[in-house]
């Protein structure tokens, strides 16, 4: 159920990127966009994906609740009486006005059309933002962070995707990165700043490198982690392709943004994986409630305890892993500049973010 | 204008971020953790910081770990109350809550309190109870954490050979990818 759970999770953030990256790019003149065609047919399932993959967690608490008080009584309480029950419903009839806006309204060609979808998309994140672990903390700070933090995400993501596996051709490749450029800019520096936070309201900023003991802190860290070479993949996309395109009017810049889009696919992944973790609200009482990690503790060197005061001190183990990551991650760069595969960065970046992992969390004593 | 509108997005995401930490669970109860009671005890309450969802419950235990028999909980919001058939009679007690926050994540929890009042009978009684009790129960947690926290290690030899693996691939990537034309 856990894995159902985190899969469903990804295919969500999927569908909405999908959503906002279409509606938003069919808002876009053509002269400034690639020729893209996503199907009607496409875009009905992403709605309905929303519809349905959004109930998963309803089912897992279902699941967890019905052997007290039957299923019956506890799908129809927590569907009406629990808050991400109410925010479900929401959620579920505005994906099948959605579903039924697609089929009716030619979005492709008016773009009036895609902007009202673009605004259903826009509605659909705020049911999710209430619905969210951040926002039932602390009511509106949660929900205003959590909602730009997604949205940004989403708009960010969903170009890129949907640029990527979706367009034609690669025709209007400069003037689309014209505009697109200091969109994800803003959008980046949005993520980063809703990130950190929404990382606030579970781990004390003093506590980040302890948080490392948990599983919690073990995904925090592979997702902060795997930001690194999509960093690396903007300046890629965003720079070196730009300059490439002035003397090579036929270089093909799509397999790079779909190497990108993958990268963006692992951090949903490692996301979905945080979701179903127990926060650290209180490090050595979640250790002692749910136990540490134990990807942590395999490659631990010392003795581990749950009340272990941890620090970070870097020794020649430790120093030489960050130097490998460090240098995977100019042949993450360096593969374009050489033409090699796009994969083959692709490769570069994982092992990037495998060096920098291991580096990190062999250098805590 | 971008830089400015950005400016303006950082500043006000900059006022929140001092607002401090904010813990899901309980934020008080009566009676308190740790509290020593004096007089009859016949309602519990927790309050909790975010609404709690319809099934969330409590139970109460005595220092043997038997339950005692809630009479009837009522939950109101962010509130679960409980009330006992019978006072409680002296001794240590454990509440553990098991509860669904708003955000739809079951949350569980402990806290302890004791019921001491003076001048009844079984004074004594609970007293003898109290120094035998609690050795085993530290005994058996001992053992629980220990299993809990059992390591497997890496043997010593895996971390090196992977690190000579990792140079290798950089070297030999590095020396693949130089050879192309740029």
């Amino acid at each position: 159920m856990l894995y159902a759970v985190i899969v469903s999770e990804v295919l969500l953030y999927l569908c909405f990127s999908l959503l906002m990256g279409s509606f938003l790019l069919y808002m876009v003149p053509s002269s400034n966009r690639p020729n893209i065609h996503v199907r009607r047919g496409t875009l009905m399932t992403a709605a309905g994906g929303i519809a349905f993959l959004s109930f998963f967690p309803l089912l897992q608490l279902i699941l967890f609740l019905y052997e007290d008080i039957g299923l019956y009584q506890t799908i129809e309480s927590v569907i009406f009486t629990f808050e991400v029950g109410q925010a479900w419903i929401f959620s579920y009839i505005l994906a099948n006005v959605l579903f039924i806006f697609i089929v009716w309204f030619d979005y492709q060609n008016k773009r009036i059309y895609s902007f009202i979808g673009f605004l259903f998309t826009l509605l659909l994140i705020l049911g999710l933002g209430w619905a969210s672990h951040a926002s039932s903390l602390d009511l509106w700070k949660g929900f205003i962070t959590h909602t730009s933090h997604f949205t940004a995400v989403t708009v960010w993501a969903g170009i890129l995707l949907v640029v990527s596996w979706f367009s034609k051709d690669y025709s209007n490749w400069q003037n689309f990165l014209r505009w697109f450029t200091p969109v994800a800019i803003t959008c980046f520096t949005v993520i980063v700043i809703t990130g950190i936070i929404l990382m606030t309201f579970v781990v004390d900023i003093n506590d980040y490198v302890r948080s490392w003991v948990l599983s919690y802190g073990q995904a925090l860290l592979i997702k902060h982690l795997l930001i690194i070479p999509l960093l690396a993949y903007a300046i890629i996309n965003g720079i070196l392709v730009r300059r490439k395109l002035r003397t090579n009017k036929s270089f093909n810049p799509k397999p790079w943004t779909r190497m990108e889009s993958i990268v963006i696919l692992l951090v949903f992944s490692v996301t979905a994986a945080l979701g179903q973790q127990s926060p650290p609200h209180e490090i050595v009482q979640t250790i002692k409630s749910v136990g540490a990690s134990k990807l942590f503790t395999t490659l631990y060197q010392g003795s581990f305890y749950p009340e272990m005061i941890v620090s970070f001190n870097i020794n020649v183990t430790s120093g030489i892993l960050m130097i490998l990551a460090v240098l995977f991650l100019m042949l993450t760069v360096l593969s374009f500049i050489k033409k090699a595969p796009p994969v083959t960065s692709l490769f570069m970046s994982v092992l990037f973010v495998f060096t920098g992992y291991l580096s990190l969390v062999l250098s805590i004593i | 204008m971008v830089r400015k509108s950005m400016l303006f997005t950082f500043l006000f995401f900059l006022t929140f971020i001092n607002n401090g930490l904010a813990h899901t669970g309980l934020e008080s109860s009566s009676p308190q953790d740790n509290e020593i009671v004096k007089e009859d005890l016949q309602e519990i309450t927790l309050t909790f910081e975010t609404k709690v969802e319809q099934s969330s419950t409590f139970q109460i235990k005595n220092s043997i770990g038997e339950s005692i028999p809630i009479e009837n909980i009522s939950l109101t919001n962010n509130k679960i109350v409980g009330s006992l058939q019978y006072p409680l009679e002296n001794g240590s007690y454990k509440v553990e809550w098991n509860i669904i926050g708003a955000d739809g994540h079951p949350i569980e929890g402990e806290y302890h309190f004791t019921v001491q009042i003076p001048d009844k009978q079984s004074q004594i009684e609970q007293e003898q109870n109290q120094v035998k009790q609690p050795k085993q129960d530290e005994n058996k947690k001992a053992n629980e954490e220990s299993k809990k926290f059992e390591q497997k290690k890496l043997p010593s030899y895996v971390i090196p050979s992977v690190i000579v693996v990792l140079i290798l691939i950089v070297i030999g990537s590095f020396l693949l990818l130089m050879r192309r034309k740029n």
